[in-house]
Order: structure tokens, then sequence, then C-alpha cells
């Protein structure tokens, strides 16, 4: 198990050997979601036809903007995910900032309660929640599934005072004999240093947001409101099931994903290897 | 240094708008009562109409009326052409439609007081709408006008009708009746549709082919799952009873029973179950058992023609033939679309006007030819222009004046019941016996209201 | 003098660190507090999102008890609980410690592995659905392919869950880079001086790894537990998909699809019983609670908790 050393050329070929299978299962149904994006809807369901099309039907793709209106709903997906994202940098730092460098009285309560709120499922506050925005009246807005970002996730203030925890005292005490307030500390020395940290949360905030379900299930009322999400799961109320358009759509819908995914991938990886995930 | 110091206290500003943002609607949650939070609702509505592509500014000095349809496709243009001649015809109302595919998002919308004016449903669920008080009774509109309900077909009201009001309209009456593909049928050596139930029970069992443990055709109309049994247990003229009297364990829903399960030890479970699952996931597509070719029968309504139309199936449409007890007496299961205004309707009278048009005047008409649905009222039954709507519209057309039509129990625990009906059928589909099956439905179905 | 300082420090952090903190609170009371507040209340009540909220006493509770479809769901999100916490982490240690002993393409494996926990639920659950046909799915064909008959997956009760535990398997990329994160926290040296000892890599793995990471370990599984508990999405599709009209209410064959929080959501907004529906959440908070605080006891003796 140690990094040093693995007994034998058996032991790092047979490893090789399941991993790579592994890997082949895992990546099959992404594989295939592409494959089948771009058939004819006959050839759906035949598989012995195999993975590989055998003409490519990119049309398909060109479809999905006739079928649904994929911009708007691209646009509406990426509103309410960037107001997430907003929402969550914005308040968390600062949260995450008192519950891990600054002591007071209460703190440890606190953070327990934070803890213990990350037990609580979603559908226990669910029917609440829905009657308090639809007393407000903003059912049917984009609100109810931004509003909260901006008072903080348990989840992420979690992450980020873990990650926070790492950041050694010596540098804040340097700034604070320097006279710097609580503020101050908070952004010339620990923001800068909580970079990856936020990244990651920033990276879970995005994920999560844009590939949300229940939320905009619960809350987007027409299709003005609606999310790829949403849209993607109205191809299935149709009369007739077009699957090929279905997984073209999906595809559209995964490529915005991918491409953060690429780009923050190593942001992601240290992140959660360095934050407070571990628990 | 000095552009972070500026990126946090724009940070800071931008929660302190949120922490003020949120304590705002906090407040209001607290110090409104229930009256003023709905006009706040308005309010909120109105803003998201706004936002909304399809805002009504085009409206002039005409009043809005919103109006929600679950058509999509080709059939929500339908009902685009019927709101463009309604808002042509009159002065006073313009309706703005909106085609919102999910139910579940209609009902979302109308407790959130930011639904529709109007909407459309299935008749089935409207005793639980008038219960919970989503849709509004329209017996007050009905006096007023002087409304004859009797110009709609028999038996297309009742569905709308609980407690003694009325709280919806029918739009269309779905009636079912039998396709077959003759090609299969020829195959197996039969010239001719079978004449009574008991024949096309027969004939199901040899226009099954199996291999390896598998189907590879279905003789039984057993896709889409939710249409055969009720078709059936209807066809020996006994019905599923009335709250109070709910009678699940009828001669026509044990023989439905009986006949799966002599289809499925004939076949076996695993196999029939396999195909059934499989199909009945791909209704409706270019991949349907029926619409492949791979399915001799299929108990289906009026819209299903033009699919097997255009999947170039060779294939006939009959009356579901009658049972050999009933001499000749057809039924079919009825379920009617209806239109109804949502109890958080804000432009009631607006909605009523449109409601009338579109359920029994011009727009009645327009729907039922160009959606080529079956009509609900007795006016267009023999309408040329209705008539003249194709073959298989006589056949549908036939099924409205010859055929018992029944309905499902009006109830409230509509669901639960149908889900100890259906739950019944699968444990037959599973290998369990029809005994146990009924005896599991009686007594789930035991108390529901 | 230098105490006064302290004192006026003291002061200054409370006050700061409980304003830091106050968006949270806020949000706590708000979205946390008066939601689980209303929803003990609602629980006694009888109402839809338009009536007003009528106190009915235990009635939900009662009328819950007897509800055949309320044991049906709470069984079967049991045994999805019951094989799913077990079977996901198992297959997240695995992945980890391919991950750990696999040194060629490493990056390109972990993400491989992670990959699809970013791939949004409605279209995984599509795919899969693809996979899972019992007559030309992927998966019979390949089972058949080695002699195998296949089931029907998604539509024989004792398959389904098994299913749809394969499908969460699928997803727990994130899980296993916590876990590998943490086995990388492990000191090099104990591997060392067990590699003195003698010992086996299996006796490393179970002796010095599994200490090591054991913390990490339960909080995932608490996790796990609390995630198969909320277990929605997947079962909303796959149910809308298989019925192609979600107005039936149906929830796969003889509701074995029927997964606790489906049928709450469809109390709540498609039998429009949202008192009943707030009685099953409360039912859940407290089956979620207790069980969460005797995973807590009961590892607290056997885990180091750092």
């Amino acid at each position: 198990m140690g990094d040093k050393k693995v007994t034998g050329r058996a032991g790092r070929i047979i490893p090789f050997i399941l991993i790579t299978i592994l890997a082949l299962i895992y990546l099959f149904p992404i594989i295939l979601m592409f494959s089948t994006s771009v058939r004819t809807n006959d050839e759906v369901f035949n598989t012995s036809l195999g993975l590989w099309p055998q003409e490519w039907h990119f049309e398909n793709y060109t479809n999905v903007f006739n079928v649904m209106p994929y911009w708007q709903y691209f646009g509406n997906t990426m509103f309410v995910t960037l107001m997430n994202v907003l929402g969550t940098v914005v308040c968390t730092p600062l949260i995450a900032y008192s519950l891990s460098k600054i002591q007071w009285r209460g703190r440890n309560v606190l953070f327990a309660i934070i803890m213990s709120t990350l037990m609580i499922p979603y559908t226990v506050t669910m029917v609440p929640m829905y009657k308090m925005w639809t007393k407000v009246g903003l059912t049917g807005t984009f609100w109810p599934l931004i509003i909260p970002a901006f008072f903080g996730y348990p989840f992420y203030i979690v992450i980020l005072r873990q990650f926070m925890l790492t950041i050694p005292d010596e540098l804040m005490e340097a700034a604070e004999i320097d006279g710097a307030n609580s503020l101050k500390v908070f952004i010339s020395v620990i923001l800068p240093l909580s970079k990856p940290g936020i990244a990651t949360i920033v990276i879970f905030s995005f994920m999560s947001t844009f590939s949300d379900f229940l939320g905009p299930l619960l809350y987007a009322n027409s299709s003005a409101h609606y999310t790829l999400s949403l849209g993607l799961y109205s191809y299935m109320n149709e009369h007739t099931v077009d699957w090929v358009g279905m997984m073209a759509a999906t595809a559209l819908f995964m490529i915005p994903i991918m491409i953060v995914f690429i780009f923050c991938q190593k942001y992601l990886m240290d992140g959660i290897s360095t934050s407070g995930l571990k628990g | 240094m000095k552009k972070k110091r500026v990126l946090c206290v724009c940070l800071t500003a931008a929660m302190l708008t949120g922490l003020l943002g949120g304590c705002g609607s906090a407040a209001s949650t607290s110090t409104t009562s229930d009256a003023a939070a709905s006009t706040e609702a308005g309010t909120a509505a109105t803003s998201a109409a706004a936002a909304d592509t399809q805002a009504a500014e085009s409206t002039g000095d005409k009043e809005t009326v919103n109006f929600w349809y679950l058509w999509g496709g080709d059939e929500a243009k339908y009902i685009e052409q019927i709101i463009a001649a309604y808002n042509d015809s009159q002065d006073k109302y313009e309706v703005v439609g909106l085609s919102t595919p999910d139910q579940q998002k209609v009902l979302t919308g109308i407790s959130g007081g930011n639904g529709p004016d109007i909407t459309d449903d299935f008749g089935s669920d409207m005793a639980n709408y008038a219960n919970e008080n989503i849709a509004l009774a329209l017996d007050d509109y009905i006096a007023k006008d002087g409304i004859d309900t009797s110009a709609f077909v028999t038996g297309t009201l009742d569905q709308q009708q609980y407690d003694g009001k009325t709280y919806a309209f029918p739009i269309s009456a779905n009636v079912f009746a039998l396709y077959y593909n003759k090609d299969l049928l020829k195959e197996a050596g039969y010239t001719d549709p079978p004449k009574t139930l008991e024949e096309m029970e027969e004939m199901s069992f040899k226009l099954t082919k199996s291999e390896n443990g598998q189907l590879t055709q279905l003789g039984a109309p057993l896709v889409p799952t939710s249409y055969w049994y009720n078709s059936i247990t209807f066809d020996y003229g006994t019905d599923y009873g009335q709250v109070g009297n709910l009678t699940p364990d009828n001669e026509g829903f044990r023989n439905a029973l009986t006949y799966l399960h002599d289809y499925v030890a004939e076949f076996g479970s695993d196999a029939v179950n396999s195909y059934v699952t499989s199909g009945q996931s791909k209704v409706n597509s270019a991949q349907d058992p029926f619409l492949a070719g791979q399915a001799a029968f299929r108990i289906d309504g009026t819209w299903f023609y033009k699919m097997a139309e255009d999947a170039g199936l060779n294939f006939g449409l009959e009356l579901l033939p009658a049972a050999e007890s009933q001499n000749g007496q057809t039924y079919s299961y009825l379920d009617t679309s209806c239109f109804y205004i949502p109890s958080t309707a804000k432009n009631p009278d607006g909605a009523w006007d449109f409601l009338k048009y579109i359920t029994m005047g011009d727009g009645a008409k327009m729907f039922i030819t160009l959606k080529k649905d079956l009509p609900a009222l007795n006016s267009l039954l023999d309408d040329p222009d209705v008539t003249s709507n194709g073959d298989s519209y006589s056949v549908y057309l036939k099924v409205l004046s010859e055929s018992t039509l029944k309905t499902m129990p009006s109830m409230l625990n509509g669901s639960d019941y149908a889900t100890a009906l259906s739950n019944a059928v699968d444990s037959v589909m599973l290998g369990g016996s029809v005994d146990d099956a009924i005896a599991t439905a009686v007594s789930a179905s035991d108390g529901l209201k | 003098m230098k105490k006064t300082k302290m004192t006026n420090r003291e002061k200054r952090n409370n006050k700061n660190g409980f304003l830091f903190v106050l968006p949270w609170i806020i949000g706590f009371l708000l979205f946390s507090l008066y939601p689980i507040i209303m929803s003990a209340y609602y629980s006694f009540t009888n109402f839809s999102a338009i009536k007003d909220p009528e106190w009915v006493g235990l009635d939900n509770y009662a009328y819950l008890l007897k509800d055949n479809l309320f044991w049906t769901s709470l069984k079967n999100t049991l045994v999805y609980v019951a094989l799913s916490v077990p079977i996901t982490i198992i297959v997240s240690l695995i992945l980890a410690v391919l991950l750990k002993i696999v040194k060629v393409g490493k990056s390109f494996f972990r993400s491989v592995f992670y990959m699809p926990a970013i791939f949004p639920v409605v279209a995984s659950t599509i795919v899969w659905l693809l996979i899972f046909d019992p007559i030309s799915g992927y998966l019979n064909r390949a089972l058949r392919m080695i002699g195998l008959t296949g089931e029907n997956w998604l539509g024989n009760p004792p398959y389904t869950k098994p299913a749809l535990v394969l499908m969460t398997c699928w997803g727990v990329g994130t899980t296993v880079v916590i876990i590998l994160a943490a086995m990388g926290d492990v000191s090099n040296e104990l591997y060392e001086a067990a590699e003195i000892d003698g010992a086996n890599t299996f006796k490393q793995f179970w002796y010095i790894t599994m200490p090591g990471i054991a913390h990490v370990l339960v909080y995932q599984v608490v996790l796990a537990i609390i995630d198969g508990f909320q277990y929605f999405t997947q079962v909303y599709i796959l149910c809308s998909a298989q019925s192609g009209n979600l107005s039936s209410g149906s929830a796969g064959t003889q509701n074995s699809l029927l997964m606790y929080p489906l049928y709450l959501f469809q109390n709540a907004f498609t039998r429009l019983k949202m008192g009943v529906a707030s009685s099953m959440a409360w039912i859940l908070f407290i089956i979620v609670f207790v069980l969460t605080l005797i995973l807590l006891k009961v590892s607290d003796r056997f885990v180091d908790v750092k």
C-alpha cells in the first residue's frame, strides 16, 4: 500500500488491468450517450449495431434548437447558477473565517448547529419552504432558487472552514500586530490564501445548481423559467419519445459542464484533497 | 492590493444587498395577512409575466386571460389557432396561451397564485380539484348565462361534477377501440378481426411468438399498460363501482386478470413482463411494439391512428368486440379532457367567456376538426365537417353513439384506487394467482373515498 | 493595562465573529429552523397550498400508519439505503485503492471515475434507461454474451433496487476522490515500518490504511445515508418514462420504484395532501436523525476521531 513499493510485476499489472476495465465500464454510459445522439430513432434499440454509429446524424443536434428554446433554457440555467455561485462566494468565506479564525463565545455551539443542519433532508423543509415562497409571491420566479445561496449553505461553509483551519495563525498575528482589524486580516491575509478552497466551493456550487432538478421542478412554473434540467425532462412528457433528440439535448446539456470540469479539474481535485471534505 | 480592496467592498455591498433583500421578504412573511399576501402574489406574477417573452404588452386595452394548456408540439399550434380566432372574434379579452406539458407545473402555478386563468385537464382529476378548492365552481356562471348543459354527450359531464356542482366543461371525449396488425393476423391464418372478446383473447395466444425464453411478438394488447384491463373489465358490462361500494372483485376485472394469468402461464412471467416493461418505456415512439410491427393488437384512442399511419403499418381499426355474454352490446372506457377555471384565476370572467367559446362555441368545432379528437357536444356528432374527419373517425364516432360509455368512479382517492388495480395486474403479471390479486385489491380499496 | 486590552480584543472578536456569521444565522432561521417548525405544525393539519391549515391532531399520522403505499415507500427506501450505503462505500474504496496503486495514467483514471458525479441526474437516468432495457438494453446483451439470461432490471420488483444501486455506484466519484485524499494523508513512515516487519499489502491495508481513513469513512457513510433517504430525482424520471404519463401516479411494477421522497412529493404536489406530506417529512427526519446519532455513537468507540 505504501507509495514506495508494490511487490512484483503481477502486483503492478493486475491492478492496471482492473482499473482499465473499470474505467471502460464507467465511461460506457457517457460514450453511449454521444453514440445514441448521432443515430436515427430506428437504430436506438438495435444494440447489435454496436457503439460506433453507421452514419453520423449531426442534424439531431440542430433539431434540438427547433424542439426546445435551448438558448433560453441555457440562459435561465446560467443565470440561476451564476447567482448561486455569487451568493456562495460573497457570503461563505466570511462565515467560514469567523468559524475558523476568530475566537468568540458561542462559536463552537454555532458550528455544531451548522454540522447538524447537514443532516436535514431536503424533503423535510420542502413543503414549508414552498408555502413560504408562495406567501411572498415568489413561486414561479428564479428567486427561491437563488436567495438561499446568499445566506450560506452549510456544506460549503464546512468545506471552507476546514480549509481555513490549515492556514497558520502566525500569518494573521503578523497582520494584527501591524494594527489590522478582523476585516482587514480577512481581506489581506485569509482571502488570498483561501483561493483553492473558494475555487472548490465555486465549482461545487456551479455543478450542483447547474444540474439541479427538484428546485426548478418546484419553483419554475412556466417554460419562460425552465432550466435545462426541466427542458430535458419535458422531452419525456410529449406524446412521442424522441430518443435521439433527447440524447442530443443531453449531450448539449453536458457540454457546458464538461468544459467547466476540464478547466477546473486540477482546482477541484486539489480542493477536495486539501479541504475539509475529509471530515 | 487596492484592486482587492475594491473587490471586497463590492462583495460586501452585494452581500448586504442580499441580506436586506432577504430581510425584506422575511418581514413581509411575518406581517402580511393571507389576503395581502395574495395581492403580493399578484404583483409578483405580473412582474414575472413582464419578464416572460410572451408578455401581454400587445394586448392594448383588452383584458388579458392567461391560458395554460398541457398540449405541446403540433397540438399546441392548433390551440394557438383557436386562441387567435377567439381574440379576433371579440374586443373585450385577449387570451395569451402557454404550452405547459406538465400537469404538475400547472398545479404548482395555481397554488402559487400566479397560475393561469383557465387551463385543461382530465375529467378523472376534477373531483380532487373540486375538493381541494383548486377549481372554481361554474354554477353561478351557468345560471347567469342560462347555459343548457344537456348540449354535452351523455356521460361526458359526469366527471366534471362533484358534490352537486359543476367544475369544468368537457372539450373532448376519449374512447377506445381495437387496432390490429393485418399482416400479422394474415401470417397466422386469420383473414378477419375477432368478432368477440373471447375470440380476440384466443387469437392473441396464437399471435404471440417467443424465442429463447423471450417474446419476439406480442399477441395480447398489454401495451400501454393502463388501457387494456379497464377496457376488458367494462366489456363484460361490469365496472369498478362507486364510492362506498367499490367493486374491484367484479366479473370483468376478474376475467381480465384470468386472461393475463393464462397468457403469463403460457409464455412465462419473465418473458411477458420484460416485453411489457420494455414496450412501455417506448410507447408511441418508433420502437413502440405495435408501431414497430411486433404486436398484433392494441387498445388505444384516436390519437394513435395517425401514429400507426405514419409508421406505414398495414392495420385495421374496429370497435373492441363485445364479450359473448353481452349479445353484441359493446362498451368503452371513457375519459374526458376538460377546461376549468382555477380558484386563483385573476380574470375569471374573461376565462369563463373563453371557456364557453372553446367548449360550446366556435372554438369547440375548431378544436375537434383541427385536433381530430372526439366531440363532447351532441351538435358536433353529425356535423359534416366533423364526420368527414377520416376513416378512423367513423369508428370512434360509432363507439360514442353505439357503445355504452363507462368511466372510472369519480372519487377523491382516485389515484389510490387506480394504484390498487394496477398492483393487482402487476401481481398476476409476476406469476401470482388471480384470487390473491383480487383479494389484495379489495383490501387496499377498503375505505377509499 | 494588558488585561483590559485583551478584554477589548475579546469583545471585538465576539462582536465581529458574530457579525460575520450573521448571514448564516438569518438563513438558518429562515430556511432551516422556520421550515422545520412549520413542517411539524403542518403535520398536524389538513392543508393544501390553497387551503389554509386546519388542525386535525394526529389524523395524518394515523392515516399514514394505515396507508399501504406509505409502508411500501418506506420499505423501498430502507432496502435501497441498506444496499446502497455499504456497496457504494466498498466500490469507492476499491476504486480509491486502485487509483492509489496504479501509477500510469493516474490523473486520467481519476477524471474518468469522477466524471459521472458531475453528470446531470436527468441526463444520466435517461442513459441508464437505455442500458437497463430488458429486451434490447446493453446490460442484458452483455449478460447474454457470457451465457446469462439477463433480468428485467427496472420492471421486476426484486431487481429494481440492485439496478438503482448500480446507477448510484456509477456516480461515486466524489467519495472516491475524498477517500483517495485521505489515504494520501496516512503517514508513509507507518507503511515503511510495516514493510520492515514483513506485513503484506493486505495487512498493511487493514491495519494501517483503514484506521487512518476511518474518520473519513464514517463521514462518508453518514452522507451516503442522508443521500439514500433523499433519493428522488432518478425514480421520478424513471417512473415518468415508464408510465409515459405522470398523472397515472404509477411508480414501477407493484410500486417497486416508489421511494419515500417520491411518495412524499406525490402527496404534497400531486395528491394535494400537504399535511400528510409534512407528517412523512417528520417521520423521515426522525429516522435519519436517530440513524446518524447511532452511527456516530458506535463509530466513536472504534474510530479515533482526529
